[in-house]
């Protein structure tokens, strides 16, 4: 089944011969052939979103736009071009004429807007929960006070709870803020008074930041707690109290966790669609650039062909982040996995 | 923790010999830097413009990398660089497409390129750094964004976009050389990352000129600022309490003075959110007041505003620097921003909102802050409480006069006075006695004060009915209590050394944990526990307690559990092909074992057998059980065995093959899309049409040229463009082919016979019978795939509409995203196990097949199990997958989808808490083995 390569050739049969470059070569084959097939999704949608709207109704990707023909007229049963016999490309024909669409602001796609309001969500969402959580890890980790390991042992626990849960008592909050009946009195105390939140782009980022908490204490905590002790006890030799120790030795020695920290809630933040569907609810002023796209597919026909553009669109962000930032990216991902 | 830090080399370039891969980048990068323009910003086709841009921008950074690290000299270094640069921008410049000609205005040009140079300038000075890069990397935006994303594009003359091109090739490539060559120098593909920078803003700029109205501008600006705001507040807000309770032990005069005047403000703002303060009088004269002056003198108000904020700002830092620069810096930067706002976007300055929040809080403010101040200053117990009565008094009279006179309490003497008094003798009661019992000093006074304190606000404010009251009572019921607390605060004793840094001690865990504990109180906890009570409540309006009934009816509906169609489990082929292969695997497992003298021997191929029949058998309970909730566990069980099973597949095939970083990054991109950008991204590969029409979905296309092919109908012309390689009948191609791989599997089955025994040879065995019965399927019934009636073309397949397995297609979304998931961790996990273990059993004679079943796989386990738990947790909660393809219809509902449903679309919030807490408690057991292990690690 699987062939682990070690110190040399494989199979541990000779040195590295004819027979073994072949096997190596043919060893890549399947490799590819899946790549191809995870790829293929991706590109497709790719090509359809250069492709006009006759020719994304009336045939596949593969079949870029053919020279000379219509395609309207070129497709009678049994003739069917296949994938795998595409005539001639006629390259003048991809058009950008699908993005010029998304992105106009008589088009029903309204692309430009949402993508303000997804940038909107996901800056505050991203640089506060960070600010917070690295001012609770290092009050986690570094300063003492009673009852610390359990209410950090507890903040943790809390990963285990489902945004789902929380979500229809939060929205309450949002449209008419959190008021308290005391018992036996029947006299209403205004804790938290209504700021008209409700289908905001501030609902959902306070959200975000709430929901973001626990894992990004975790997260942090890991590493901050293990910055070397003799660091502080110098500096406190030195006079300096907890918010310089923070501001000049935490903070810059806690950047490549921050980055990766920062890019998993960004990319989580701007590919999320439960909880903005959730808050923003009906007001289409405020649709981030995943509810949008979500309702260009919902509504089948008149706009399908502008879908392509319009998710490619939405899904051009964090391809760039994944491109340049791999590292980060894939560090981000890794320890955002187990974020409940 | 290790494993993570494996995986986090997925980079493009290696490193082998330093001068070739130098080479190599400076072609990518030069190529995809001129492919893109080629693309996008060329006259002409865009074929055209990206082949001729990946050509040239690819012999530029060839040159580029072979003359550049021979030079020594910095500035020379940078000049030459600029030379090529600016020939770049000088040949793009040429090929410009008409539409996007810059009309260039001189003052944007000017204005930007010189203000934001010197915002390098200003940056370097700073930072006390070398100010040459700076400038530049400023001058360059500054250029970027007065040429081409202030004039209208289209307008300008050639010469103009020639200008603006070869000046911005110039000063990036300057940029990208500053540094003197090193081991790192000229090997990353940095400048191809600040290229797709200076692309988005220029396209970012376009965006607005082109297709962003006023409107949306206005909300961008107004988002900026808001979330600016917002930070700067939050930071402001934390950095002050910060410095304030830094001085306790320093300035106490002052801490006590500040923080007296913060508790005056914050008890206004809560009794003004409470929207218990008249909003009448002079408050609003001030407002208009304040607004008129904003309005007349907006920029300069603005700018002493915001100025003087940064110069303070700039002397806190300069305070914790040792340094004088950043007050002048900050305050200077302010003004300018201030004025620059000013000018442009006053009217939506909120004056209102500022003065509303800052009349009545100044005032308590002062009162509470001069009582702190003169608290500080004395010992003398007298006069101590002299001044907390005062205060207190002054604190009364002003929430009295104020209040609003619908919440005037109608007191009643009885309660006003048997409340406090009964309560004080209780808890002076309570304190002579704790301090008899331990022996200790106790103070029955201040214990007896504040009960009275508890007492009086039951007595005046809960007891009685609000509005009725007159202002008296107001009064009254306002300085009692602020009496009482001023002898509480004037009595307390003046704070020695010790306490001193105690407060400063203390104060820090709140400050630090604070903002995150309210977030997670307000954003988690609370809202769980109402969901919990919600669940137990009814779905109108009455909200009344209903005890289990949300429970019992979700869990007895039909469309949450279906068990209706169990028979069809004995009838289907999933079932029996499932149960065959398990009892063919438990058997040749005992066999094997008879033979070794232990009970049961499972091999791979046995235990792989075993697998399958499992997975066939529960497909065939979940096809034939319907409802949400069995949908749930479908996609649990389908999603995660296959995700986690090709993870590890693709892991351990790609280990040490060529191209392995590549191969791996593109099957892990899928990860960076959202799940909704995913599902329509499916919806077109699943997309069908009549089928006497060409397909324009993938999946279909496949299907009906399968059965055009098998079914004899047509020849495998397979060519590219108009030249067919070759013309052969498909069905003798297809039958070849299968009969290839039945030999294939035949032969692995005779040699793992002579290797592993009976197991390999009837696991591969039956392995081969499939291509067989393919070949008789294409043989004796016509062919394979899309076929039938009429012949051809054959039936599409309406994947998301034809159930059940229309289940399976949209699970294959999650299982395309989870698979790269899986495979990224495996991968870190298989490089970590430890090369001393495989190369003793290769000296043992395991080949690689045995390496990976009895090393790997046991080693990375523990991986295996983190893999596994955390995409069932995903998969459990899966929404936007079954929202966006089918949005529950046709038999697809899932729990999360359901409970959205039914909780915002439906209104029915018991039915829907009741959802959310049963998904809880199916991730619930998942989760805590989850945050088990995770403090275990960290640990």
């Amino acid at each position: 089944m699987a062939a682990i390569n070690l110190s040399g050739g494989p199979g541990g049969s000779g040195g590295p011969g004819l027979a073994t470059r072949i096997y190596d070569g043919l060893r890549r084959v399947p490799l590819w052939v899946i790549v191809a097939i995870w790829t293929l999704p991706t590109f497709s949608l790719l090509v359809n979103s250069f492709r006009g709207r006759n020719a994304q109704r009336n045939s596949g990707f593969w079949q870029l736009p053919t020279n000379g023909t219509n395609p309207d007229t070129s497709a009678t049963p049994g003739e069917a071009a296949s994938m795998f016999e595409a005539g001639p490309v006629n390259a003048e024909q991809l058009t950008l004429e699908n993005y010029e669409t998304v992105f106009s602001a008589s088009a029903t796609a309204q692309l430009f807007q949402s993508l303000v309001n997804s940038a909107a969500i996901t800056i505050p969402a991203t640089i506060i929960p960070i600010a917070f959580a690295c001012f609770a890890a290092y009050g986690f980790a570094w300063i003492d006070f009673k009852g610390r390991k359990q209410l950090f042992i507890f903040t943790v626990a809390l990963l285990a709870i489902p945004l789902q849960v929380a979500l229809l008592p939060l929205l309450r909050l949002y449209i008419g803020g959190a008021h308290w009946t005391l018992p036996f009195l029947d006299k209403t105390i205004t804790l938290i008074p209504d700021f008209d939140l409700n289908g905001t782009a501030t609902a959902v980022w306070l959200t975000h930041t709430g929901f973001a908490m626990p894992f990004a204490i975790f997260l942090l905590h890991n590493y901050i707690s293990g910055l070397p002790r003799d660091l502080f006890e110098s500096a406190r030799i030195d006079g300096a109290d907890h918010f310089v120790i923070f501001w000049r030795l935490v903070l810059p020695l806690s950047v490549p966790v921050l980055a990766a920290f920062a890019i998993f809630q960004f990319l989580w933040t701007w590919n999320d669609y439960l909880v903005a569907v959730t808050m923003i609810g009906p007001n289409r002023e405020a649709f981030p650039t995943t509810i949008r796209i979500a309702n260009l597919a919902g509504d089948f026909g008149r706009n399908e062909h502008l879908l392509p553009a319009a998710a490619f669109v939405q899904a051009f962000v964090p391809m760039v982040v994944f491109f340049t930032l791999q590292r980060f990216f894939v560090r981000g991902i890794l320890a955002g996995s187990v974020k409940g | 923790m290790d494993v993570k830090n494996e995986v986090s080399d997925l980079r493009l370039v290696p490193g082998r010999s330093a001068a070739r891969d130098r080479l190599r980048a400076g072609i990518v990068n030069g190529a995809l830097a001129g492919g893109f323009f080629g693309l996008f910003f060329a006259q002409g086709s865009a074929l055209v413009g990206l082949i001729a841009g990946l050509l040239v921008g690819g012999g530029f950074g060839a040159a580029a990398a072979r003359l550049l690290p021979g030079i020594e000299a910095r500035y020379t270094r940078m000049a030459v660089s600029a030379g090529l640069g600016g020939a770049a921008g000088v040949i793009a410049g040429l090929v410009l497409s008409e539409g996007l000609l810059p009309a260039l205005r001189s003052n944007p040009m000017i204005a930007w390129t010189a203000a934001l140079a010197a915002l390098g300038l200003a940056y370097a000075y700073l930072r006390q750094q070398d100010y040459v890069v700076p400038v530049i990397v400023g001058a360059a935006v500054g250029w970027m964004i007065g040429t081409l994303g202030w004039p209208s594009l289209g307008n300008g003359t050639r010469a103009e976009a020639i200008m603006v091109l070869a000046v911005l090739g110039a000063l990036a490539a300057a940029f990208a050389v500053r540094n003197p060559p090193g081991d790192g120098y000229g090997l990353s593909l940095r400048p191809a990352l600040f290229f797709g920078v200076g692309v988005a803003a220029f396209g970012a700029l376009r965006f607005m000129n082109q297709y962003g109205t006023d409107e949306n501008l206005e909300q961008l600006v107004t988002a900026v600022v808001n979330v600016l705001i917002a930070v700067f507040a939050v930071a402001a807000l934390w950095v002050g309490l910060n410095l304030l309770f830094g001085q306790t032990s320093t300035n106490f005069v002052r801490f006590s003075a500040v923080a007296g005047a913060l508790v005056g403000v914050v008890m206004v703002l809560i009794l003004d959110g409470n929207r218990a303060l008249q909003t009448v009088g002079p408050r609003e004269t001030v407002a208009d007041a304040f607004d008129d002056m904003v309005n007349a003198q907006h920029w300069l108000t603005l700018a002493v505003l915001v100025g003087g904020l940064l110069a303070f700002v700039g002397r806190a830092i300069d305070r914790y620097e040792g340094t004088t620069r950043y007050m002048p810096a900050l305050a200077a930067i302010g003004v300018l921003v201030g004025a620059g706002y000013g000018w442009t976007y006053v009217e939506d300055f909120p004056g209102d909102t500022i003065i509303n929040l800052l009349w009545w809080p100044v005032i308590a403010g002062a009162v509470t802050g001069l009582a702190g101040w003169a608290l500080a200053k004395t010992d003398d117990p007298m006069r101590r409480l002299g001044v907390g009565l005062a205060a207190g008094a002054g604190l009364g009279l002003l929430f009295g006069f104020t209040l609003k006179t619908r919440y005037l309490p109608a007191l009643k003497l009885v309660p006003l006075l048997a409340w406090p008094i009964g309560l004080a003798a209780v808890g002076a009661a309570i304190s002579t006695a704790r301090s008899r019992m331990t022996g200790g000093v106790g103070n029955p006074v201040r214990a007896a004060l504040w009960l009275a304190l508890v007492g009086w606000g039951i007595g005046a404010w809960a007891v009685p009915t609000l509005g009725g009251g007159t202002r008296a009572e107001g009064l009254m019921a306002f300085v009692i209590p602020g009496l009482i607390l001023g002898a509480l605060v004037g009595l307390s004793r003046q704070a020695d050394t010790v306490r001193k840094a105690e407060i400063d001690q203390r104060s820090r865990g709140f400050i630090f944990l604070g903002p995150a504990m309210l977030f997670i109180f307000a954003a988690l906890i609370v809202p769980t526990i109402i969901t919990f009570i919600l669940s137990f409540r009814s779905d109108d309006r009455s909200a009344e307690v209903v005890g289990f009934e949300n429970y019992q009816n979700v869990l007895s509906a039909e469309s949450n559990l279906d068990f209706s169609g169990w028979r069809g489990i004995f009838t289907s082929n999933l079932t029996w092909i499932g149960l065959v292969l398990g009892a063919i695997a438990v058997t040749v497992a005992l066999i094997m074992g008879r033979q070794q003298g232990r009970r049961t021997a499972f091999t791979p191929h046995s235990a792989g057998m075993g697998v399958l029949a499992i997975v066939l058998f529960s497909f065939a309970i979940f096809t034939n059980l319907r409802g949400t909730i069995i949908n749930n566990l479908w996609w649990i069980f389908g999603v995660t065995t296959f995700a986690t099973c090709f993870g590890l597949a693709v892991a351990a095939w790609a280990d040490g093959i060529k191209g392995e970083r590549v191969a791996k990054s593109l099957i892990f991109m899928p990860m960076a899309i959202s799940l909704v950008g995913a599902s329509i991204i499916w919806r077109f590969m699943y997309t069908p049409r009549d089928p006497s029409k060409e397909q324009t979905g993938v999946m279909n296309a496949f299907w009906v040229w399968l059965g055009d092919k098998t079914s004899g109908a047509s020849d495998l012309g397979i060519g590219v463009f108009d030249w067919h390689f070759f013309s052969l009948p498909g069905r003798a191609v297809a039958v070849v082919i299968f009969l290839a791989i039945s030999a294939g599997f035949a032969y692995a089955a005779w040699r793992s016979f002579h290797r592993d025994g009976l197991a390999g040879l009837i696991g591969f065995g039956l392995a081969a019978l499939v291509p067989l019965y393919f070949v008789a399927q294409i043989l004796f019934d016509g062919g394979i795939g899309g076929l039938q009636d009429p012949n051809p073309p054959g039936p599409t397949i309406l994947f998301r509409e034809s159930g059940p397995f229309n289940n399976w297609w949209l699970m294959m979304v999650m299982l395309w995203i989870e698979t790269g998931f899986a495979m990224v961790i495996l991968s870190a996990a298989i490089k970590a196990v430890p090369a001393e273990f495989i190369e003793a059993a290769k000296i043992d004679g395991a080949d690689d097949t045995q390496v990976f079943w009895r090393i790997i796989v046991p080693q990375i386990a523990p991986t295996i199990g983190v893999v596994v738990t955390t995409i069932i947790v995903k998969v459990t909660k899966v929404f936007d997958i079954v929202k966006v393809m089918t949005n529950g219809n046709f038999d697809t509902n899932v729990l999360a989808n359901e409970m959205i449903n039914q909780s915002f679309q439906f209104a029915n919030p018991g039915t829907g808490s009741t959802l959310a807490v049963l998904l809880f408690l199916s991730v619930l057991p998942v989760m805590v083995v989850n945050v088990l292990r995770m403090q275990r690690e960290a640990a």
